[in-house]
Order: structure tokens, then sequence, then C-alpha cells
């Protein structure tokens, strides 16, 4: 086992440009309609689990409200693009903007709260958005929803096939992939882990603990924003029951599955809870009980996640200290 | 005036209970000064008034002539204090290398967009962290275990790691909570050489200890605290004969 997980870490990048390249391969393989729209929202939920694994697994801070923010996205982006004629990659730069400015509200009376309190704060502000999305009727429509979002296009190029969506997901799970992984190796990664295991010592040693967990928690909302928007675009009709506190149970139990901490864990972890319910279909309605046997199992057998105590970057460093490689 | 720690009449209440009581001391470039005292005396309550975790009922506190009194932990890490902790503190789910770095936090400053776009920046300081972490582990002995859990460090070595994680924000005054608590005879000795070699790097050393022997040896000034007043103050020698200080420390351990 540890011989693999070495293996795994020292060759992190070529798997990474390996599996990048058999999704774009993929969709020229597999052509249904269905398995492409089962990619699609996978990659969607692993970009929302990245996201979730961003705040929770490195900054330690639990979200239940992560669902909110989604729809903050793709409201966003379906009003905007409903109302104003936006395309979607002006959409996509609003969400963003959107959910990083109301994440900013949340945030600032209330990131000096700390572990379950900010946590019922999120869970709070979940419930306030949802309320707002049902009974704003003139700039949401309530109940009723927002109706014929057009489909992805990018400046004036139509983008609407199945396997054009799939690209623009890719891209865009690539990109937050990214730069998640980017800050969680750097400077400001350290910081916030360094929060997350013991935010007074963090303090003492000169990090800014109240400056990063309202950044990471901005950063946060952003890409799960991003993801909204494209949702909105996508399914080209939303309303408020997409995004309930439930929803955000899910995204979260997505990120624990794979691992917090963990970014190849979140990507293995939302993958196999969005494709596994598909797998099982033919269970009819024993789908569900199966689905949660298996996280109860996994929770039991590893409660950590699939890999969540796997440092990739410490099995690489320390498989390089064992063989004399580093200077 | 060029003292480094400037503690002029410090008074902390926490509610009816008074913990320290109008406490001066001073600090000056390359010392090594204790602070000792019976367990309660208010040690660590100084402690963590100086680096700004308690803002004090009354009293200033100074940085190399600058008032720090009441400012946040982060910024009075910043301006040049670094410290341990009495109960170790370090980053259980990081590496010895990166609770080092992350000691440098204070004098960097690649922000998150350089993370993002791997600026030139962000490299060349990154690089030059490493470096000097690396440094740090060597003098600290803890070079072979750099990639290791900081918490997988058998406890004389997680002790080291805090001081070096305290080194790399390279600081002009390093404050150790009771660095040997807990450590056997040999890792007392061991540490008590690289309290030595701190200074002689130039480091300025306040530190808070329970091992007379281990202050006496290396400490060339004491303040003695009790019950939140000042005892007593001076060398070694003259703090072990002060009858003060007999009475209400020293003289309990020669019953």
């Amino acid at each position: 086992m540890n011989r693999i997980l070495e293996t795994i870490a020292r060759n992190m990048v070529k798997i990474g440009v390996l599996l990048v390249a058999l999704m774009i391969v993929f969709p020229w393989v597999f052509r249904s309609a269905y398995v492409l729209r089962i990619m699609t929202v996978c990659m969607m939920y692993v970009m929302i689990a990245l996201s979730i694994n961003l705040l929770t697994g490195f900054l330690g801070l639990m979200t239940l409200g992560q669902a909110a923010f989604w729809g903050i996205g793709a409201y966003t982006a379906a009003i905007l693009s409903t109302r104003m004629g936006l395309g979607m990659g002006l959409c996509i730069i609003a969400s963003a903007f959107m959910a990083g400015l109301l994440s900013l509200l949340v945030a600032l009376p209330t990131m000096r709260l700390k572990g379950y309190f900010l946590t019922v704060v999120t869970l709070g502000f979940g419930e306030i958005v949802r309320l707002v999305e049902m009974n704003w009727m003139d700039l949401t429509r309530g109940p009723l929803g927002i109706a014929a979002i057009p489909s992805p296009n990018f400046f004036g190029i139509d983008l609407s096939s199945n396997r054009q969506i799939y690209y623009v997901m890719l891209v865009l799970v690539v990109l937050a992939a990214l730069i998640v992984h980017s800050i969680v190796h750097s400077r400001v990664g350290l910081a916030i882990m360094a929060i997350r295991d013991d935010d007074l010592a963090a303090a003492s040693m000169g990090v800014n603990v109240t400056k990063y967990k309202i950044m990471v928690f901005m950063i946060s909302t952003m890409i799960v924003g991003v993801a909204g928007a494209f949702y909105a675009h996508y399914i080209n009709f939303i309303d408020p029951s997409s995004f309930t506190s439930a929803a955000s149970t899910d995204m979260l139990v997505m990120a624990i599955f794979g691992g917090l901490g963990s970014i190849p864990g979140t990507i293995l972890g939302a993958s196999i809870l969005t494709i596994l319910p598909e797998t099982i279909r033919g269970l009819a309605q024993y789908r569900n009980l199966v689905y949660g046997l298996i996280i109860v199992i996994l929770m039991m057998v590893k409660p950590d996640g699939i890999l969540g105590n796997v440092n990739f970057k410490y099995i690489k460093q320390r498989s390089m200290q064992r063989r004399g490689e580093d200077k | 005036m060029s003292s480094i720690l400037t503690v002029t009449g410090v008074t902390q209440k926490f509610g009816g209970l008074c913990a320290l009581s109008d406490i001066n001391i001073h600090i000056e470039p390359g010392e090594i000064v204790g602070i000792i005292g019976p367990n309660g005396a208010g040690k660590t309550t100084l402690f963590n008034i100086i680096t700004g975790i308690y803002t004090p009922t009354e009293g200033r506190v100074e940085l190399d002539g600058q008032d720090i009194t009441g400012l946040k932990p982060y910024i009075i890490a910043r301006r040049g204090f670094a410290r341990t902790f009495q109960n170790i503190r370090l980053f259980p789910k990081m590496s010895a290398l990166d609770n080092v770095l992350l000691g440098m936090h204070g004098h960097t400053s690649a922000n998150l967009a350089d993370a993002i776009f791997h600026t030139p920046k962000k490299r060349r300081e990154e690089a030059a962290c490493v470096k000097r972490a690396e440094e740090i582990l060597r003098l600290m002995n803890l070079w072979e275990d750099r990639h290791a859990l900081a918490t997988s460090l058998p406890y004389g070595k997680q002790r080291r790691l805090e001081i070096a994680r305290a080194m790399a924000a390279n600081p002009k005054l390093l404050l150790l909570d009771e660095p040997a608590a807990g450590m056997n005879e040999q890792e007392t000795s061991e540490l008590l050489e690289m309290v030595r070699q701190l200074k002689s790097l130039g480091y300025t050393v306040l530190l808070i200890e329970h091992d007379m022997k281990f202050v006496m040896n290396v400490c060339e000034r004491l303040y003695v605290l009790n019950y939140g007043e000042m005892l007593a103050e001076g060398d070694p020698v003259a703090v072990r004969n002060d009858p003060k200080v007999i009475e209400a420390y020293l003289g309990k351990e020669e019953d």
C-alpha cells in the first residue's frame, strides 16, 4: 500500500496530465448523451467539492451553506442572461463577483466566530437565501423559477451541444483545481492550514487569521458561484428547490467522503458519489439505501475519508529524502 | 534607551482576581533573561500580555521604544516577538519543514495572486525561505526529521521544533515558555546547549522556567514573580541568595 502511494506521489503531475488528457478524449469515445451528461454533472460536483474542501479541509471551517452560494451564482447568471442578454462569459464573472460580495457581507461580522458557530451561521444564511429566492417575486419569480436561460455560449459562439458543454465544464473544473492547488501549495496555503491546526499559534507567528478566513471564504464561494452560473446555463431552468440545505449537506458529504485536505481525494470522492447513484439505478427503490450504506461503511472504516490522511506532498518528500534525491 | 522590551507598570485583572500587579521588566539586546516563580505566579499571563493575547488592565508594553500595548498578536509577532508555548502548539498536520516555513510568514509577502499565477517573486521568495528553514533545522538538529509530521516527533524534538519555528520569524526577542518542561536530563542538557547557541547567534531570549538548575545555568538576569508581584530581580547568584526568594520559592525545595 505504501509503495503504491509512493509511486502515485512521485508521479502526481503525470497522473494529473493523463487524467486531463483522458477527459479530453472521453466525449469522442463515449458519445451517448446520457454518459456525457453524467460526466458533466460529475465535473460540476468536483468543482463544488473542491470549493468546500478549500474552506473545510484546508481552513477547517465547516460550511452547510455552500448550496446557497451555488444558488446565488445560478440566479445571478439566470437573471443577467434572461433580462439583459448577457453572454455566459460575463455571467460567470458576475456570478463570481456576487457570490464573493455576499460572502464578504456574511464573513465580516461573523469570521471571529469559531468552529461550529460559524457552521450554524452558514446554515442560517443558506435558509435566508432560499427564502429570498422563494419570495422576491420581481427578481427571482419565486417558486415558478426562471426558465429559458440561454445555453452555454462564449462571446457569441454557441456551445450548446452536449460535447461543447462538457468541454466548458472541463475547462472550469481544471481551472478551479489549479487555483485551489496553487493556493494550498503556497505561503498563503501554509497560513491557512496553520489556522486550521491551531489559530492561536498561527496568530503568534504573524498570521492575520481573520483576513485569511475572509479571503478563503470568498474564494470558496466564488468558485461555487461560478459552478452555479454554469449550472443555470446548462439546465436552462432554475428554481429555489435546487439550492436547499439538503443540497449543501450532499456537497459537504462529497468533500468529507473523498477526504478533507486532499485535492485528489476530493476529485475521487465527488466523482464516486455522483457516478455511483447512476450505476446502481437498476436497484430502483433501494438505490438511496445502498448509497447511504456505502457512506456509512466508509466513515466507519476510514473516518478521514478516502484520502483524508494521505498527504502526497509529504509522501513524495519523504521518499526523496530516503533515496537521497533532495540535494 | 535601547531596550528591546520594556514593560512598565503592567497590571492584569481577571474579574476580581489580580493576576499581575505593577510589573516592570526590561530586556536589553543580546541578553538571556529568565522569569521564575511558583505555579500560578503569573508568568504565562505576563507572556500573553507581551505577545498581545491579553491587553493589560493597566500599564504599557514597548518594543524597541514603540508602544505595542493592545496590538493584535499577529501585528506584535510581525514587529519582532516570537514565542513558544507551555503546552507545545505545533501545527500537527504539517511537516517539521512546513512548521518552520510558517514561522517566516510575518516577513514574507507573496500574496494570493502571486500564488495563483506562480510569479517569479513567489518562486524566489519560496526558495529563499526553504533555504533558511533548512539552515535552522540543521542548527536545531532536526534535519533528518524535516519531512515528518510535527506530532509524530518525540517530545524533546517537538520542543526544539517549536523553538525552530520561532527562530524562523527572525525575532528581536524570542520568548520561550517553559522550554524544558517535561524533558529528561539528557534532553534538558541538549536544550541548554541550544539556548547558549542562540545567544552566540545574537538572539535575545526571555524564558520562563521551573527547572532552577536550567535557569541558573543559562540566564544572565532573573525576575522572580510570586502571586502576581515582582519579588526580586537581579543576577542568578543574587536572586538565589535573596531571603524573600528563598522563603517564597527556593525555601520550599530545601525543606
